[in-house]
C-alpha cells in the first residue's frame, strides 16, 4: 500500500515539475509576436479628395498604433463597427516648395471574417466606403480546399519556410 | 451584312485594350491576397478575365532574375475582375476592374498577370516572396518601433562605390540593395544610428529594404507628373512591408534636390558617388521625417517680416526666433529670454547653462545651444538655435560634433516624436537628459534636470 501511495505521489510530483517547466517555457516564449491577418489599405489624398490606392490582405506583426487625427478608419460588419482607429495624413513638405502632393497614407486594420466594409471618415463625415467581403469569400474558400497548415512543420515546405522566415525576423531583440 | 457584323464584332473586341494593370502589393508572402486592377481604354462593365502565370526560374536563388525566354511561363490560374460596383469595385461601369487572387500555397517566384484582348496583351509582374527584408537581419524586428523602409526606383545597373572600399564599384542590382542601404543607417560612420538621439534610441527603429526594383518614366522633384509616379511607386513598394508607424524612403536614380513630402523621403542616388554626402543628406531628411523639424538654412536673401513669420508653421517657431528689434544685441537678449529653447541655452558644449565655448577652441562650439544672429534661419534676420547643426548645413558639421550634430533643440523635438510614436525611450537614452518637454519659465535644464 505504501509503495502504491509512493508511486502515486512520485508521479504527481513529476507532473507538477513538468507543468512548471512548461509554464516557464511558455513564459519565455510568450512575448514572441504573433502574426495577424490584416487589411492593408493605401489611401491617396489629392487636392482635397481622398481615394483608395490599393487594398490587400496579408499577415504581419500587427501593433495597433494609437494616433490622433481627423480621419477614422472602421471595419464594419452588419452595420456594426468591429474595429476603428483614428489617424492623420501628413501633407507637410520640407526642402521643397512643391506642396501639391498627392500624399499617401497606409492604414493597417485587423481582418474580420464577417467584415463587409471598411469606411473612412474625415471629421465624422464618410469619405470612402470599400467593400471587403470578397476577401472574406477567398479566406473562407481556403477552408473548403485542402490547404497545408501554416506551421514550420507543415507538409508544404514553402509555407513552413515562410513561417520560419517571419518567426526568425520576429525574434526578440 | 455578315461582313459588317463581323467587322463591328472585331471593333468591339479591339476596343477593350488594357493599358493599365496594377498588382498590389508588388511583392507578397505566400498568404497574401493580391488585388489586381485593370483599366482598359474602353470598358464594357461586367467582368474581365485575366490569367496568372509563373515565370520559370533557373534556380531557387533567382527569384528576382528574369528568366523570360529561357523557358515557357507556367499558367497558374484564370481569375475574373469586376466593374460591377460589388466585390471590391467602388463604382459600376467606371472602367476600373478589380479582382483578388489568393496566393496561399503558391510557390515563391516571379509571377505576372496577363490581360489579352484581340491579340493585344498587357502584362504586369509581381513577386511571391518576402520582398521586405531587414537591413540588418541579426537585429530581428523590434516591437513598438518606427519602421523605416528603403525602396529603390530607377537605380537599375547603376555603378555605385562599395562601402569603405575606394575605387571599387559594383553594378547595382537587387542583390546589392542591402549593401546600398547599410551605410545610411551605419552606427560606426555617419549613418543615422551614429547621431543622437537615434544612436541611443536605436531599439526604437526597424530598418527594412524592399528587394523589388521600382521604375518610373522619370523623376524631377517639383515636376507634377513624374513626382506623382515616383510617389506612387515608393508607396506601393513600401506596402511590401505592412507595418504601422512606417517611414518610406525612395532612393531614386535621378538628379534632384532630396526632400521630404507627405512623410515620404525622396533621396537622389546621384549623390551616392560620395557615400558620406548622401548619408548626411539622409540624416538631415530624417530630422524632417521623424521629428517634423523645420529647415534651418537660408532660403531667400530678403528679410522676413513679422507677418510672414507668423504665417509660417508652428514648426518654424520651435527652432527659429523672430526678433522684434533690428538691433542685433537686443534681438539676442529677447531670444535668450523668450525662445522656446531658452532653458537649453549654453548646453551642448562645456558646462550646461553657460555659453562658454569658442569656435577656435571647442569642436562642439557649433552645436552649443544659443541665440545666433550671424547666419539666419530661413531668412537672414531670423535667429538660429545653434551656430550650425544638421538641420541647417549638414555638410559643414564637423566630425567631432557629428554625434550630437542635431543640437539639443532638435534632439529634443526628435525625442518627443520618437516617444509619441513608440510610447517610450529606454533609460539610457539621451532623451532623458533633455528635460522633456521643456522646463517651466525661469528654470534651466542642467545635467538633465530643470533647476
Amino acid at each position: 500500500m505504501k509503495k502504491f501511495v509512493f508511486v502515486i505521489l512520485f508521479m504527481f510530483a513529476l507532473v507538477l515539475v513538468n507543468a512548471a517547466s512548461n509554464a516557464n517555457t511558455a513564459e519565455k516564449q510568450g512575448s514572441s509576436p504573433q502574426l495577424t491577418k490584416v487589411y492593408v489599405l493605401g489611401l491617396k489624398y489629392d487636392n482635397g479628395q481622398l481615394s483608395k490606392e490599393y487594398l490587400f490582405v496579408t499577415e504581419t506583426m500587427y501593433e495597433n498604433v494609437r494616433q490622433a487625427g481627423p480621419y477614422e478608419a472602421a471595419v464594419m460588419s452588419s452595420g456594426k463597427v468591429r474595429f476603428k482607429k483614428t489617424f492623420s495624413i501628413s501633407t507637410e513638405v520640407f526642402d521643397t516648395e512643391d506642396t501639391k502632393g498627392p500624399f499617401y497614407y497606409e492604414v493597417i486594420l485587423p481582418f474580420y471574417s464577417d467584415a463587409q466594409f471598411i469606411t473612412i471618415k474625415e471629421k465624422g463625415k464618410e469619405k470612402l466606403k470599400l467593400s471587403v467581403s470578397h476577401f472574406s469569400e477567398v479566406i473562407s474558400a481556403r477552408g473548403k480546399v485542402k490547404t497545408p497548415p501554416a506551421a514550420p512543420t507543415s507538409s508544404n515546405p514553402l509555407i513552413g519556410q515562410f513561417v520560419y522566415f517571419w518567426n526568425s525576423l520576429f525574434k526578440r531583440s | 451584312m455578315r461582313v459588317l457584323f463581323f467587322a463591328v464584332f472585331l471593333f468591339m473586341l479591339g476596343s477593350v485594350n488594357a493599358v493599365f494593370i496594377q498588382v498590389s502589393p508588388p511583392a507578397g508572402v505566400p498568404v497574401t491576397i493580391f488585388e489586381i486592377t485593370a483599366e482598359p481604354t474602353d470598358s464594357h462593365g461586367g467582368t474581365l478575365s485575366v490569367d496568372i502565370f509563373r515565370r520559370q526560374s533557373e534556380s531557387s536563388n533567382s527569384v528576382f532574375r528574369r528568366s523570360r525566354g529561357i523557358s515557357k511561363p507556367v499558367f497558374v490560374q484564370r481569375i475574373n475582375l469586376y466593374d460591377d460596383g460589388l466585390k471590391g469595385d467602388e463604382r459600376a461601369r467606371d472602367g476600373k476592374y478589380i479582382g483578388v487572387w489568393d496566393s496561399i500555397a503558391q510557390r515563391e517566384g516571379n509571377y505576372f498577370v496577363k490581360l489579352c484582348e484581340n491579340n493585344k496583351c498587357t502584362e504586369r509582374d509581381f513577386v511571391i516572396s518576402n520582398g521586405c527584408r531587414l537591413v540588418n537581419e541579426r537585429d530581428g524586428i523590434k516591437k513598438n518601433a518606427i519602421n523605416v523602409v528603403f525602396t529603390f526606383v530607377n537605380v537599375d545597373d547603376r555603378q555605385i562605390p562599395v562601402s569603405g572600399v575606394d575605387n571599387n564599384r559594383i553594378v547595382l542590382g537587387v542583390e546589392e540593395y542591402n549593401e546600398f542601404a547599410m551605410p545610411l543607417v551605419d552606427a560606426s560612420n555617419y549613418g543615422l544610428l551614429s547621431v543622437e538621439p537615434f544612436k541611443s534610441t536605436s531599439n526604437k527603429f526597424n530598418f527594412f529594404y524592399v528587394n523589388i526594383p521600382g521604375h518610373v518614366s522619370g523623376f524631377e522633384a517639383g515636376e507634377t507628373k513624374s513626382g506623382r509616379e515616383a510617389t506612387q511607386a515608393i508607396t506601393t513598394l513600401a506596402s511590401s512591408c505592412p507595418f504601422e508607424n512606417k517611414i518610406p524612403i525612395g532612393l531614386i536614380g535621378w538628379k534632384f534636390r532630396s526632400r521630404v513630402s507627405g512623410g515620404i523621403t525622396f533621396l537622389s542616388v546621384d549623390d551616392y558617388d560620395d557615400l558620406v554626402r548622401l548619408t548626411k543628406v539622409y540624416v538631415h531628411e530624417s530630422g524632417h521625417s521623424v521629428g517634423n523639424i523645420h529647415d534651418q538654412y537660408i532660403v531667400g536673401d530678403a528679410d522676413m517680416t513679422r507677418s510672414n513669420y507668423d504665417e509660417f508653421s508652428e514648426k518654424l517657431k520651435k527652432v527659429c526666433y523672430y526678433p522684434d528689434s533690428p538691433n542685433k544685441y537686443i534681438a539676442v537678449q529677447q531670444c535668450l529670454t523668450n525662445a522656446p529653447w531658452r532653458d537649453l541655452v549654453g548646453n551642448g558644449c562645456g558646462v550646461d547653462g553657460v555659453l562658454d565655448c569658442l569656435r577656435a577652441r571647442d569642436p562642439l562650439f557649433d552645436v552649443e545651444v544659443r541665440c545666433y544672429n550671424e547666419i539666419g534661419c530661413i531668412a537672414p534676420n531670423i535667429l538660429t538655435n545653434t551656430a550650425n547643426n544638421i538641420m541647417a548645413r549638414q555638410f559643414e558639421v564637423n566630425d567631432l560634433s557629428w554625434g550630437r550634430g542635431f543640437g539639443q533643440v532638435n534632439e529634443r523635438l526628435l525625442c518627443l516624436e520618437i516617444i509619441r510614436r513608440t510610447g517610450s525611450v529606454n533609460s539610457g537614452s539621451v532623451c532623458n537628459t533633455l528635460c522633456l518637454p521643456s522646463c517651466s519659465s525661469g528654470k534651466k535644464c542642467i545635467e538633465g534636470r530643470c533647476t
